[in-house]
């Protein structure tokens, strides 16, 4: 294969890498504001189903 | 569900802080080209009909797709409401309205399409790389698909006028346009409701192939003497 076709290879990866990137950071906010949340609910005791009377019990 | 619209934002404020300095950085300095088209208020106006009919004539397609696969469309519309497409708060408005137009062009048309350019000489290898990777950027399938070619007239637009501010508005009037169609779904009457949709489809599909035409054609980027990727911006 010629040395140019290997280039145009290279620049197509290096092109689409971006979108990568952009897939990376959705997944990472995502992670991120479930992590806050999840911190939040468990420093603040709160149970799901539960009354405020009960999850302060 | 509602949480996850923050994160939608969140990820989108992340996109526009990286891909914004990237681009700045990388080729936002430059100087736009000399002889560079400008599209005038006609113009303009031509590109935010573009984006309501290209809205228009893409949620006509997927009802029609929805009622004979609706399998197919369920995860689909999961990953709307999800996204806050069909939400009409002003978090949603602004996250899926204004800030996922800045964000991705900046890495489609901004970026990508000027990497794409070192691929090859020829605009349109460049414009379906570019829309190949927006594609990509939706993450599922249906909606993988028609950004593909919503990509395409995306990139159509910037390399006519080499102006990202012109895909911006574009891409924003297609997501803004996105609230106020369904209302135009729901007023249809319910007796042959498809038969409807198919028509608004098929006019919406007659008059973006007219504004398409009234655009003209993009000129040639070896007479500016450089490739795809060596488009100047506008200041």
């Amino acid at each position: 294969m010629p040395r140019n076709t290997f280039k145009k290879i290279g620049w197509f990866f290096v092109s689409v890498l971006p979108a990568f990137l952009s897939l990376t950071l959705q997944f990472g906010a995502a992670m991120l504001i479930a992590l806050v949340i999840s911190l939040a609910v468990s420093f603040s005791g709160y149970q799901a189903g539960m009354s405020q009377a009960e999850t302060a019990q | 569900m509602e949480n996850l619209i923050w994160v939608v934002a969140c990820y989108q404020l992340v996109g526009i802080v990286i891909f914004g300095l990237w681009y700045y950085l990388a080729w936002g300095r430059k100087k736009r080209a000399q002889n560079a088209e400008k599209p005038g208020a006609k113009g303009i106006f031509a590109i935010i009909l573009l984006g309501i009919l290209l809205q228009a004539f893409i949620s006509g397609a997927l009802g029609i797709l929805d009622a004979g696969f609706p399998n197919l469309m369920k995860n689909y519309k999961e990953i709307m409401e999800a996204a806050g497409l069909v939400e009409m708060s002003a978090i949603a408005i602004l996250a899926t309205g204004i800030m996922a137009p800045v964000g991705e062009e900046l890495l489609c048309r901004g970026i990508m399409f000027r990497l794409a350019g070192k691929v090859s000489d020829k605009f349109w290898v460049a414009n379906c790389i570019q829309a190949f990777a927006f594609g990509i950027i939706h993450a599922n399938l249906v909606q993988g698909i028609y950004a593909f070619f919503l990509g395409l007239i995306l990139g159509y637009i910037y390399g006519k006028y080499r102006n990202i501010w012109l895909c911006m508005l574009l891409h924003a009037s297609v997501n803004l346009s996105a609230n106020f169609i369904e209302y135009l779904w729901e007023a249809l009457p319910e007796q042959n409701g498809m038969l409807f949709v198919g028509l608004i489809c098929a006019g919406s599909l007659a008059f973006i192939v007219l504004i398409y035409l009234l655009l003209g054609k993009i000129k040639p980027l070896e007479e500016e003497g450089g490739k795809a990727g060596d488009i100047e911006e506008l200041q």
